[in-house]
């Protein structure tokens, strides 16, 4: 019983190690693209090598939770991880509004060449 | 001068027409926007006489008077008169609500519905008279208390659609929000470039329909957080 429990949390463990290594290669090969600003792929490459770190290493939770004086590694990372939801969505509004305000300047420009033909 | 009054209008079929020909007995040049209407606002605009500029998807309020301001600008107004569709104001007042800056006192003059003793409604069909029901006065002081304290601009009425630009203020105005918070972005975008705003009593016409037009409380939310955006980003 503890021998299946141990070999399956390895197993999390090691397909989330998997994750974050494609994560990152992912995120390395949209870069190169150009397909996004480096401070992104910068702060994705972060991201990918901490759950990595944490897949691998998952006792440094712990020792983070005690210099951060949270009680346990599992809220740590918990915790991060809503920090980083939240700047996503924060940053994914910010994107949305710029993306509203670039239709309606499209949305005016033809608008007023419409008016110029008649 | 030469005065042209822009009326931003969405699926605002049943009133439009009227507001038109109000308007126009007193303001020959009228431009309606019609904002991606679905409905024949377009074609009645059109047939009461005004020129429609047409956008081709709904982008709000604010994107409207923006698109109308321009129209206006390239059409070589003097001073630029906003109102609304759904036949709330009063044409009979336009006169006054563009007087300050025909005198050159202003650059920018806003018709407030509050601050003043209520003037009588002019009457029309299903009006309410002159007063302005509580729930209104509730969002417009929260609405007023939001944009002195983002912008540091007082205004009795800062959601009003009522108001007039010089040219000199419709060319600095910058609006780049899309929805019901451009009105306080446009008394902002005023104070930033140092615009004279003067405010004038104005009758309003409240009728179910105008009422059931109006921004409700959940618009009045969204207003507040694009506000919070537009101020800091």
């Amino acid at each position: 019983m503890g021998v299946a429990l141990a070999e399956m949390v390895l197993s999390m463990r090691f397909l989330l190690a998997l994750a974050a290594l494609s994560g990152l290669f992912w995120t390395v090969s949209r870069f190169r693209k150009r397909q996004v600003p480096t401070w992104v792929a910068g702060l994705w490459a972060l991201l990918w090598l901490a759950i990595g770190v944490v897949a691998l290493i998952p006792d440094i939770t712990n020792r983070l939770a005690d210099l951060l004086g949270i009680g346990r590694g599992a809220d740590v990372v918990l915790y991060s991880a809503i920090v980083v939801i939240i700047a996503l969505l924060f940053r994914m509004s910010i994107r949305l509004e710029q993306l509203d305000r670039a239709i309606t300047k499209v949305t005016r420009e033809v608008a007023l060449r419409d008016r110029e033909k008649e | 001068m030469r005065t042209i009054v822009v009326i931003p209008a969405y699926h605002e079929e049943v009133t439009v027409a009227g507001v038109v020909t109000h308007v126009r007995e007193e303001i020959p040049h009228v431009i309606v926007i019609d904002d991606g209407s679905t409905d024949a606002t377009g074609d009645r605009a059109r047939s009461a006489g005004a020129e429609v500029v047409t956008h081709c998807v709904n982008r709000g309020l604010g994107a409207a008077l923006g698109t109308g301001i321009a129209a206006a600008l390239a059409a070589g107004a003097d001073i630029i008169v906003t109102l609304d569709a759904d036949g709330q104001h009063d044409a009979a007042d336009i006169a006054r609500v563009i007087a300050p800056i025909e005198r050159g006192e202003a650059d920018m003059v806003i018709g407030t519905r509050f601050g003043f003793p209520p003037l009588p409604a002019s009457g029309g069909g299903g009006a309410r008279g002159g007063e302005v029901p509580a729930s209104r006065r509730l969002a417009n002081a929260t609405a007023n208390l939001l944009t002195r304290l983002l912008f540091g601009v007082r205004c009795s009425d800062t959601q009003s659609g009522f108001r007039a630009f010089s040219r000199y203020a419709a060319e600095r105005i910058e609006i780049r929000t899309n929805r019901m918070e451009v009105s306080s972005e446009i008394l902002a975008e005023a104070s930033r470039h140092g615009l004279r705003i003067t405010e004038v009593p104005i009758r309003t016409i409240y009728t179910d329909y105008s009422l059931s037009k109006g921004q409700g409380f959940t618009v009045g939310l969204r207003t507040a957080w694009a506000l919070l955006l537009r101020r800091w980003f």
